[in-house]
């Protein structure tokens, strides 16, 4: 029996269907994230969990308990909003002390606590500062530490980095990451930032439209997506539109490109998409076994650490990235260009 | 072009500004002169003195204020005053606990109700003090409530009258203390922590809109103090600030002037005390744990 289970959940507003039979297990420490774009309901789907949305249908478990019914006050768990949502009339103590208060923890216990949060958040010495005196990382830690302070059963974030500026983030993810792994905290996390997903989570339930598209690893989302959606949506990926060739290969601009898995179901001349992700393309060497497509650069982005080569094959247009190397010169505009990549790397998506 | 331009709004910007403070500063001054004239050819505070000063043993009038039945032996002048701050502080009270939370729901749970909202507390600003009064005597002076049978009763609706009629103050105050802040996110994480209705309300909404109670008190206060319709049908003793001014107004020539100043500095005063209370309060809250 999983820590947290979620089944068969379905959440309808008026005529509009937010979540559809979702179903999921978390195991205990797990962190998971929800990742979709906007109004996919990953969100509905964690207020579901915290208590805030009535589910239409389905239930929810933690720890073999059902908590479908059960008042959010009364679910102990912990929940950090994108808006961060400190209570501006107390200060930074007050605020984590809020929770163990209406715990009601003794006076010493909730100090004891208080600094030990204040610690772990690497805050000691903010406890009498109001919300206003904090910088947007700070207040976003406090809050942390404020739904970490009641030891809650699980860990609900909502965007909680999105309304930070990049360096900002960068910080507080690598944070998040250290305090749930220190505190071995069962974490659901939901974001539309695919790199936050990808960098946080032990498993990320990619959604869309109210559906789960695909669960997994991130390692397996973004190598190996099973719907079209889960691999447009993770990463970047280009597209290729061209014919099935006799032998199983596909025609892109009259070039043969073989794949590991041919398309099955087409007929020689019948349309056929492939997905390719631009770092599985390489520019400059041709290993064995490798397909080849002869292409024009349309264009050239430079993005420090990566160059970013724009291709055309007879007006089917895709992305190259190159790891930047000072001793490699990349391709100019209008220069053709021979590119190659694994047969494993080129996916039928349509 | 601009300069000139700008000059020019300036300048029409303070002639507003000392149009408005004329309109409202030389009443007062006109008035405050005219009360010092009590006695021919002299300037003095003889019709302050006649108002304020504690007059002979046998003429102290005797008040019970209602419903505490405190008795003081009191010059009318502050037995009045007294009641009527009575009155004004239970006002406070009431309203902001039915107020607050019924505005706190309509912003959480049925925001689409606030144009309904907000159309029934301008009502009193459409239906004249007298109609209030009449209504609330013909309804609550005979059976089955009979409530002006009591002094408990009576106060009881005077409060209520007051609180009716100070509603389009109250609840817009609260209604735009409320927009200034994420209720619903600030609900949602207190309930995540663990806090019900009550610790919610108390500990994270009220000190959060301690600026928007603070002025819905003020202008109640200003409102309840001198208040004359319902107070005089509902205590024809002329017991509150209200009607004793009216009273003093119709049989004295310079003590109504005097009066109106003492009020005015007065309800000044007491505004300043319970913006300051108010403040004191909120530090305290905040700074609640160490």
């Amino acid at each position: 029996m999983a820590y947290l289970e979620l089944n068969h959940l379905r959440k309808v507003f008026g005529v509009t269907v937010a979540v559809e039979s979702f179903s999921l297990d978390v195991e205990r420490g797990e962190f998971v994230s929800f990742l979709g774009p906007s109004g996919c309901g990953k969100t509905t789907t964690l207020r579901m969990i915290a208590g805030f949305e009535q589910p239409t249908e389905g239930t929810i478990c933690i720890d073999g308990e059902d908590v479908t019914n059960v008042p959010p006050n009364k679910r102990k768990l912990g929940m950090v909003f994108q808006s961060y949502a400190l209570f501006p009339n107390m200060t930074v103590a007050d605020n984590i002390a809020f929770g163990l208060r209406m715990a009601k923890l003794p006076g010493h216990l909730i100090w004891q606590r208080v600094e030990e949060m204040l610690a772990l958040i690497q805050m000691p010495g903010y406890g009498n500062r109001y919300s206003h005196q904090l910088s947007g990382g700070q207040q976003q830690r406090v809050a942390l530490a404020r739904a970490l302070a009641i030891q809650p059963r699980v860990l609900l974030l909502d965007e909680p980095l999105s309304a930070l500026d990049a360096k900002i983030r960068d910080e507080l993810r690598s944070e998040i990451r250290r305090i749930q792994q220190e505190l071995h905290i069962t974490t659901i996390y939901v974001t539309h930032d695919q790199e936050e997903a990808l960098s946080l989570s032990d498993r990320i339930v990619v959604m869309n439209a109210g559906r789960i598209e695909q669960v997994g690893p991130p390692f397996e989302i973004y190598n190996r997506p099973r719907t079209e959606f889960v691999a447009r949506f993770v990463g970047t990926l280009s597209t290729l539109h061209g014919t099935a060739g006799a032998d199983g290969c596909v025609m892109i601009g009259g070039q043969p490109v073989r794949l590991a898995q041919p398309p099955a179901d087409k007929l020689p001349g019948d349309a056929v998409t492939i997905a390719l992700r631009p770092e599985t393309i390489a520019l400059d060497e041709v290993a064995p076994g490798h397909n080849r497509l002869t292409a024009q650069v349309e264009g050239v982005t430079f993005l420090g650490a990566i160059v970013r080569v724009q291709l055309s094959v007879n007006g089917a247009t895709f992305v190259a990235d190159a790891l930047n190397n000072p001793n490699f010169s990349p391709p100019r505009a209008g220069e053709t260009v021979t590119v190659s990549f694994s047969p494993e790397a080129a996916r039928v998506v349509g | 072009m601009i300069g000139k331009r700008s000059f020019a709004t300036q300048l029409f910007a303070w002639l507003i500004l000392i149009f408005c403070a004329a309109y409202l500063i030389v009443p007062l001054v006109t008035q405050f002169d005219y009360s010092l004239r009590a006695r021919r050819g002299e300037i003095g505070f003889t019709a302050y003195a006649n108002v304020l000063s504690i007059p002979e043993p046998d003429k102290v009038l005797q008040v019970q204020t209602a419903p505490f039945k405190i008795t003081l032996n009191l010059p009318r002048f502050y037995s009045s005053l007294l009641f009527s701050c009575l009155m004004a502080a239970l006002t406070i009270l009431v309203s902001t606990i039915i107020i607050v939370p019924t505005a706190y729901w309509v912003h959480l749970r049925v925001p689409k109700l606030r144009p309904v909202m907000e159309f029934f507390t301008v009502l009193p600003f459409a239906i004249p003090g007298i109609v209030l009064t009449f209504g609330l005597l013909r309804t609550y002076s005979g059976p089955p409530f009979s409530m002006t049978n009591t002094e408990l009763g009576t106060v009881v609706l005077l409060v209520g009258g007051y609180t009716i009629a100070v509603m389009p103050y109250t609840y817009r105050s609260v209604d735009v203390g409320l927009r200034a802040i994420d209720i619903r996110t600030l609900t949602e994480a207190a309930r995540s922590l663990g806090a019900g209705w009550p610790a919610i309300i108390l500990q994270v909404i009220f000190p959060n809109l301690r600026v928007a109670i603070l002025s819905a008190a003020l202008l109640t206060f200003a409102i309840a103090i001198g208040e004359y319709t319902l107070a005089n049908f509902l205590f024809p003793d002329e017991r509150a600030f209200g009607s004793y001014l009216a009273s003093v107004g119709n049989n004295k020539i310079f003590e109504p002037a005097a009066l109106t100043i003492i009020s005015f500095v007065l309800v000044w005063v007491l505004v300043l005390l319970i913006q300051r209370v108010g403040r004191g309060t909120g530090q305290t809250q905040m700074t609640g744990m160490r």
